[in-house]
C-alpha cells in the first residue's frame, strides 16, 4: 500500500509563506482562497505573539489538508465527492460536488474552501500546473496533495519551493522512506488528535 | 489538543475574512489607477489562440537580486504566458531556491499597475494626470529637455541614476555616462555598520567575506539589525541548519521579528542602544580576561604604541594603501613596546616579544599600548550602565557576553537594518569589531563578522565590459542623493530608471519639494511606483521575464553565472532597458556606441572570461540550460572563500581597531553616543514619545511587488504597536491610525502585538503611497546628516530609524 504523507519541521519553519503561494500558484487557485497558508498560533495576525512584553512565543504552522486516516469530511459527503485515494490521499471528484458543504463544516482543521461566488484568478487566464482543473462556483476544494505532480512522482509544490527545507514529503507505507524515519525519530505533533481523524501530514520538531 | 483547535480555527477563519476584505479593496485601487488595458482584454488574441493549441515551454532566468538573492527560476510558459515558477535544479541542492516573490511574478508581471504606454504629465506635479503619447514623442520630449538643461547650466546638471533593481538588471547603464550626468555617488544607505567595522574588520561593504553556509561551524551567531528570514529569505537556510548543528542563536530587536521567534534568544533592545549592549559586553570580556591575549598580539593592533598626548601611533609615517582603501594615503609602520629587550620596535620585528599592556616613556613621550588606551575607554561602560542605556538586564548582558567569548566560534550577522539606521551606527560597527578582535573570533572557521543577507563570501567573476569611448563618464560627483533635500546643488533636470528619489530619501516632503523645483524629470518604470506622479514623461519598461530576444541579462549571482531566457514577449508597449536606452541616446547620435541588442552584449559579456569565469562561453552557458557554475562553484563555497586564518588585507596585516583619523571625533576607540533623535533622555521625546522604526516584509522588496495583487490579499501599510500604547490612544487593532510629526504624517492600519517593546512603532518599508489613506512613511523620517561621518567610507548614513512620532486615531 501507499500512504503519501508530508511532514513539517516547525523548528525549521520561518513562516515566510512560500509553500502557501507556491500552492496557490501550482493549484490555480482563485483570489480570496488559500489551500495552504502559514498561521501564527494562537493569533488573529500574521506574525503576531503569544504572551507578554518581553516573555513572548510564536509558532508557525502551515496548515492545509491534513489527509487524514480517518477523515471526517469523507464520513459526511453524501454524493462520494470526497474520498480517500489509493495513495492515502483525500481527495475531491469536482463533478460529484454538490456544494452542500458538510465536509467544510465536518473538517476540524478549517481546511476546505468553498467556491461561493464565480471564482476570480489573477491573472485571468490559467496559471499553474497544466493538469490541474480549475473549479467553478459552487464546487468545494482542498489541498490535494498536488495529485498531478505527485502522480508524476514528483514532490508536492510546497515541499519543492520550501527555502529552508522545513518539508519533507513522502510513503509512511515506505520503513525505509526519509518520513517514515523522521516519524519515529523526532518527536511529533500530529493536530487535534483526540477528534480520531489520524491526519498524515504531522509537525515535528 | 482544544486550545489548538480553537486557535487554529479563529486563526483561519480570521484570514479568510481578512482575504475577502483585502479583495474589495483589490478592486477600488484598481479601478482608481486608470489602466487602460486588463490584462485579459490586453490578451485576449493570445486566449483564443489558447483553446486550440496548448504550448508549453520551459524557460531559465536569475529572478531578482535586490533582495540578494538572485535564485535561478525555472518559468513554465504556457500559450505565450507565464504560468508557473519554480526553483531549477542545481547541482548543489541549496541552491535549488525561491521564495514567495519569485512564486509571486505570475501574477506581479501582469498586475494592474504596469505602466503600459509612454505618459506624459498633464497636472500639477504629483497630481498623477498624465496623457497618452507615443514612444517618439516620449523620446525626443526627454532629448529636448534635457539639451536645454544641459545647454543652460552643464552637463552635470542633468542626474540620471538607475534604482537598485533597474541597475542590476542589466549591471550597469550607458544613459548617465553618454550624457556625462551626474551619478549621484554615495547613497548614504546601508552602510553605517560597515562605517564603523569595514576599516579593521575588512568586510565588503559591509559584507562578510566569509559565508553563510560557513555557520553550522559557529557556537554562537549573534543577529544585529538583521531579519534574515524576511529579507534575504533563502540565505535563512544556513541560519536554520546552524541552529540544527547546535548553535546558539541571539537576535537583537526591538520586536519579536520572524528571525528574532526563530532564534534561541531574543533581545528587546531599546532603539539605537545596540552599541550600549556591544560596550557593556567588551567592558565585561576584558574584566573577566575572556579576552584571547594569543591572538590580540599576533592578530591585532593592541600590541601597538599610541602617543598619550596626541593620540598619534608611534611608528614611522609612510605613504600607501590605508585600511579604507584610500591610495597614496598616510600609514604608520607601528611600533610596539619588546618586553625582552625593553624598547619600542617594529610591530613586524623578528623575535619581539610584544606587551600587550603598559605605559612607557619614548624619546621623552608618554606612550602606552592600544589595549591599555582601550581598557580605560571601556572602564565607564560597566553592565550596569549597559543595563541602564539598552533596557536589557545587566545578568543577560553578562550572559551574551559569556556566550560570545566563551562558547566555542562566535558569528556576528551585523547587517543593514535596525541600528544601522541611527546616527551612532559607526560607533556600533567599531564596537563590535572591538568584542570580535578582543575574543578572536574573526579570521577562523565559523568566526566572523558581516553582514549575510546576501549570502556572505561568495566566488566572484568579472564579465567583459562593453567597450566605451573614452569620454563617456559621469560628470565630478558633486550631489550625493542624501544630501538633495538638505543641501544647495545644481541640478536642473533628472532621469530615473525605477523609484530612485521617493523610496529612498528621509523626510519625503523636502525631497518631494526639490523634485518639484526641476526643470524637467523623467522616469523609466515597469509600475506606476510612488514617484511617477511627479514625473514629466513616462516610459514603460518590461518586467526581466519578457524580451524582444531570445535571451537578456547575464548576471553572475550564488556562484553560478547565469542568462535570462526570455519567457514572454513585453507586455502593453513596454521595452527593455536595452532598448530604451538606445532610444534615448539616439537622439544624440550616441546610440552607435551602444550594442545593437541584447545578444551582441551577452556576447561580448561572454567573451575572454578569465579567473573564476574561465571556460565559459555564450555557447556552453546557453547549452547548459542557461546557467554554469564559477570555477569550483560545484563544490562547497564556504572552504573556498572567506578568512580561515587571521591574516587580514590591513597595510600591518592586522585587525587596526584604533582609528587615529578620529582622534579629533573622539572615536579613536569606539566611544558612546547617543543617536540623533530616537533616544532616552531627548526634550522632543515630551512631543513626540514613541520611535518609529522601519524593517522588512516578506511581501516587498522595498516597494517593489506593492502592485502585486496576490500580496496585497495578506499584506497592506500597517503599523505594529505595543497594546499599552496603543491603549493609552484609544487605538483598537485594526484601527486606522495617524503616525505624525512635525516633518509630516500618514495615515495606515495599527497592529496590536506584544511582541515589540513598548514604545516602539515598527512599520516595513516601504508600498507606493498610493496604497496609503495618507501620505506614506517616509514624511516622517529624519534626513539630518551626521558630520563626522563625511570622513568615513562610505559618508553620512540617512537615519530612517532615528525618528520619533506620535499615533492617535485616524
Amino acid at each position: 500500500m501507499t500512504k503519501l504523507a508530508i511532514a513539517i519541521n516547525t523548528d525549521r519553519c520561518i513562516g515566510c509563506q512560500t509553500c502557501a503561494f507556491a500552492c496557490k500558484m501550482q493549484n490555480s487557485v482563485p483570489q480570496g482562497m488559500a489551500w495552504n497558508r502559514v498561521i501564527t498560533e494562537g493569533c488573529d495576525h500574521e506574525d503576531g505573539s503569544l504572551g507578554t512584553f518581553p516573555n513572548v512565543t510564536r509558532t508557525y504552522l502551515p496548515l492545509a489538508c491534513q489527509h487524514c486516516e480517518n477523515p471526517a469530511c469523507e464520513k459526511v459527503c453524501p454524493t462520494g465527492a470526497t474520498y480517500k485515494d489509493e495513495k492515502g490521499r483525500v481527495e475531491i471528484d469536482y463533478d460529484k460536488c454538490i456544494g452542500c458543504r458538510m465536509c467544510m463544516a465536518a473538517c476540524p482543521y478549517n481546511a476546505r474552501v468553498f467556491n461561493w461566488a464565480e471564482p476570480v484568478r489573477k491573472p485571468d487566464f490559467k496559471y499553474g500546473d497544466k493538469e490541474v482543473v480549475e473549479r467553478e462556483r459552487g464546487v468545494m476544494e482542498k489541498c490535494t496533495l498536488c495529485k498531478e505532480r505527485t502522480n508524476r512522482d514528483e514532490q508536492p509544490m510546497c515541499v519543492e519551493c520550501c527555502p529552508v527545507r522545513a518539508r519533507v514529503f513522502g510513503d509512511l507505507d515506505d520503513p525505509d522512506s526519509e518520513i517514515s524515519k523522521l516519524k519515529h525519530e523526532k518527536s511529533v505533533r500530529i493536530l487535534l488528535e483526540d477528534k480520531g481523524t489520524r491526519p498524515q501530514v504531522f509537525y515535528v520538531s | 489538543m482544544n486550545e489548538t483547535k480553537r486557535n487554529s480555527l479563529a486563526n483561519a477563519t480570521m484570514s479568510r475574512r481578512g482575504f475577502v476584505k483585502a479583495a474589495a479593496i483589490t478592486g477600488a485601487v484598481g479601478a482608481a489607477s486608470g489602466s487602460m488595458f486588463s490584462t485579459s482584454s490586453w490578451l485576449a488574441p493570445t486566449q483564443a489562440l489558447a483553446e486550440e493549441q496548448s504550448e508549453e515551454k520551459t524557460c531559465y532566468l536569475c529572478h531578482n537580486f535586490h533582495c540578494l538573492g538572485g535564485c535561478g527560476l525555472k518559468a513554465t510558459v504556457r500559450d505565450g504566458r507565464l504560468a508557473k515558477i519554480e526553483p531549477r535544479p542545481m547541482k548543489d541542492d541549496r541552491y535549488r531556491k525561491i521564495c514567495l516573490r519569485g512564486i509571486n511574478e505570475v501574477q506581479h508581471v501582469y498586475a494592474a499597475d504596469r505602466l503600459q504606454t509612454p505618459l506624459r504629465r498633464v497636472g500639477e506635479r504629483g497630481e498623477g494626470k498624465f496623457e497618452v503619447i507615443s514612444w517618439d514623442e516620449a523620446v525626443k520630449e526627454i532629448a529636448d529637455n534635457v539639451k536645454a538643461v544641459q545647454e543652460k547650466y552643464g552637463a552635470g546638471s542633468l542626474y540620471v541614476k538607475k534604482s537598485v533593481e533597474a541597475s542590476l538588471g542589466q549591471g550597469f547603464s550607458f544613459v548617465d555616462v553618454f550624457l556625462n550626468a551626474e551619478g549621484g555617488g554615495l547613497t548614504g544607505l546601508d552602510r553605517g555598520i560597515a562605517n564603523g567595522c569595514e576599516p579593521a574588520l575588512q568586510t565588503v561593504n559591509g559584507n562578510s567575506v566569509n559565508s553563510i553556509w560557513e555557520m553550522k561551524h559557529a557556537s554562537t551567531i549573534i543577529n544585529i539589525g538583521d531579519n534574515l528570514a524576511e529579507s534575504g529569505i533563502i540565505w535563512t537556510q544556513a541560519l536554520v541548519d546552524a541552529r540544527e548543528a547546535g548553535a546558539k542563536i541571539i537576535t537583537f530587536d526591538p520586536r519579536l521579528s520572524p528571525t528574532a521567534a526563530k532564534s534561541d534568544q531574543w533581545v528587546p533592545v531599546k532603539p539605537a542602544e545596540d552599541v550600549a549592549v556591544i560596550l557593556g559586553m567588551a567592558q565585561h570580556i576584558i574584566e573577566n580576561k575572556w579576552y584571547d591575549e594569543d591572538y590580540m598580539k599576533n592578530y591585532t593592533s593592541y600590541p601597538f604604541l599610541v602617543d598619550r598626548e596626541t593620540g598619534e601611533l608611534v611608528g614611522e609615517k609612510m605613504t600607501g594603501t590605508n585600511r579604507i582603501g584610500k591610495k597614496n594615503a598616510t600609514i604608520v609602520h607601528s611600533m610596539v613596546w619588546d618586553e625582552a629587550s625593553g624598547t619600542a620596535v617594529p610591530y613586524d620585528q623578528e623575535g619581539a616579544v610584544p606587551a600587550i599592556e603598559g605605559e612607557f616613556t619614548l624619546d621623552g613621550r608618554s606612550v602606552a599600548t592600544e589595549f591599555t588606551l582601550l581598557k580605560e575607554k571601556l572602564e565607564e561602560y560597566t553592565l550596569e550602565w549597559a543595563a541602564e542605556r539598552s533596557g536589557i538586564d545587566a545578568q543577560t548582558i553578562a550572559q551574551i557576553a559569556d556566550d560570545y567569548a566563551n562558547r566555542g566560534p562566535a558569528t556576528i550577522n551585523c547587517a543593514e537594518g535596525g541600528p544601522d539606521k541611527y546616527a551612532n551606527a559607526d560607533v556600533l560597527g567599531h564596537a563590535i569589531a572591538i568584542i570580535a578582535s578582543l575574543t578572536g573570533n574573526y579570521g577562523k572557521l565559523g568566526a566572523s563578522v558581516g553582514f549575510y543577507s546576501a549570502g556572505g563570501g561568495s566566488l566572484s567573476g568579472t564579465l567583459t565590459a562593453w567597450p566605451l569611448p573614452e569620454w563617456a563618464k559621469l560628470s565630478e560627483n558633486k550631489m550625493r542623493l542624501y544630501e538633495v533635500a538638505s543641501k544647495p546643488n545644481d541640478i536642473h533636470a533628472a532621469i530615473t530608471f525605477g523609484d530612485a528619489f521617493t523610496l529612498r530619501a528621509a523626510n519625503a516632503n523636502a525631497t518631494i519639494d526639490w523634485i518639484k523645483s526641476l526643470d524637467f524629470f523623467a522616469i523609466i518604470d515597469i509600475y506606476h511606483s510612488s514617484a511617477v506622479d511627479y514625473a514629466d514623461i513616462v516610459l514603460p519598461a518590461c518586467s526581466k521575464f519578457e524580451n524582444t530576444e531570445e535571451y537578456k541579462n547575464v548576471r553572475v549571482s550564488q556562484n553560478h553565472v547565469y542568462i535570462a531566457q526570455k519567457c514572454i514577449d513585453p507586455l502593453f508597449e513596454s521595452k527593455t532597458d536595452l532598448e530604451i536606452e538606445r532610444l534615448i541616446l539616439a537622439e544624440w547620435g550616441y546610440d552607435q556606441y551602444l550594442p545593437k541588442n541584447y545578444d551582441e552584449l551577452n556576447r561580448k559579456q561572454l567573451s575572454n572570461l578569465k579567473g573564476n569565469l574561465e571556460g565559459i562561453t555564450y555557447e556552453n552557458l546557453i547549452a547548459n540550460d542557461c546557467m554554469l557554475p564559477l570555477k569550483n562553484g560545484d563544490n562547497p563555497v564556504e572552504d573556498q572563500v572567506g578568512y580561515h586564518e587571521p591574516i587580514f588585507k590591513t597595510p600591518t596585516k592586522r585587525l587596526e581597531l584604533y582609528y587615529e583619523d578620529l582622534v579629533d571625533e573622539g572615536q579613536a576607540f569606539p566611544s558612546y553616543e547617543t543617536c540623533d533623535e530616537a533616544y532616552d533622555g531627548n526634550p522632543l521625546k515630551e512631543t513626540y514619545p514613541l520611535v518609529f522604526m522601519q524593517g522588512k516584509t516578506r511581501y516587498r522588496i522595498h516597494a517593489f511587488y506593492s502592485s502585486s495583487e496576490w500580496f496585497q490579499e495578506n499584506y497592506s501599510p500597517c503599523v505594529t504597536m505595543h497594546p499599552s500604547d496603543a491603549e493609552a490612544r484609544g487605538i483598537k487593532n485594526g484601527d486606522d491610525v495617524l503616525v505624525f510629526n512635525d516633518r509630516g504624517d500618514f495615515v495606515c492600519r495599527a497592529v496590536l502585538d506584544e511582541g515589540i517593546r513598548p514604545g516602539v512603532l515598527f512599520m516595513a518599508e516601504t508600498t507606493y503611497s498610493k496604497y496609503y489613506k495618507k501620505g506614506f512613511l517616509q514624511n516622517v523620517t529624519n534626513s539630518n546628516l551626521v558630520e563626522r561621518c563625511y570622513k568615513m567610507k562610505f559618508g553620512p548614513q540617512i537615519l530612517y530609524n532615528d525618528v520619533l512620532v506620535d499615533v492617535k486615531k485616524a
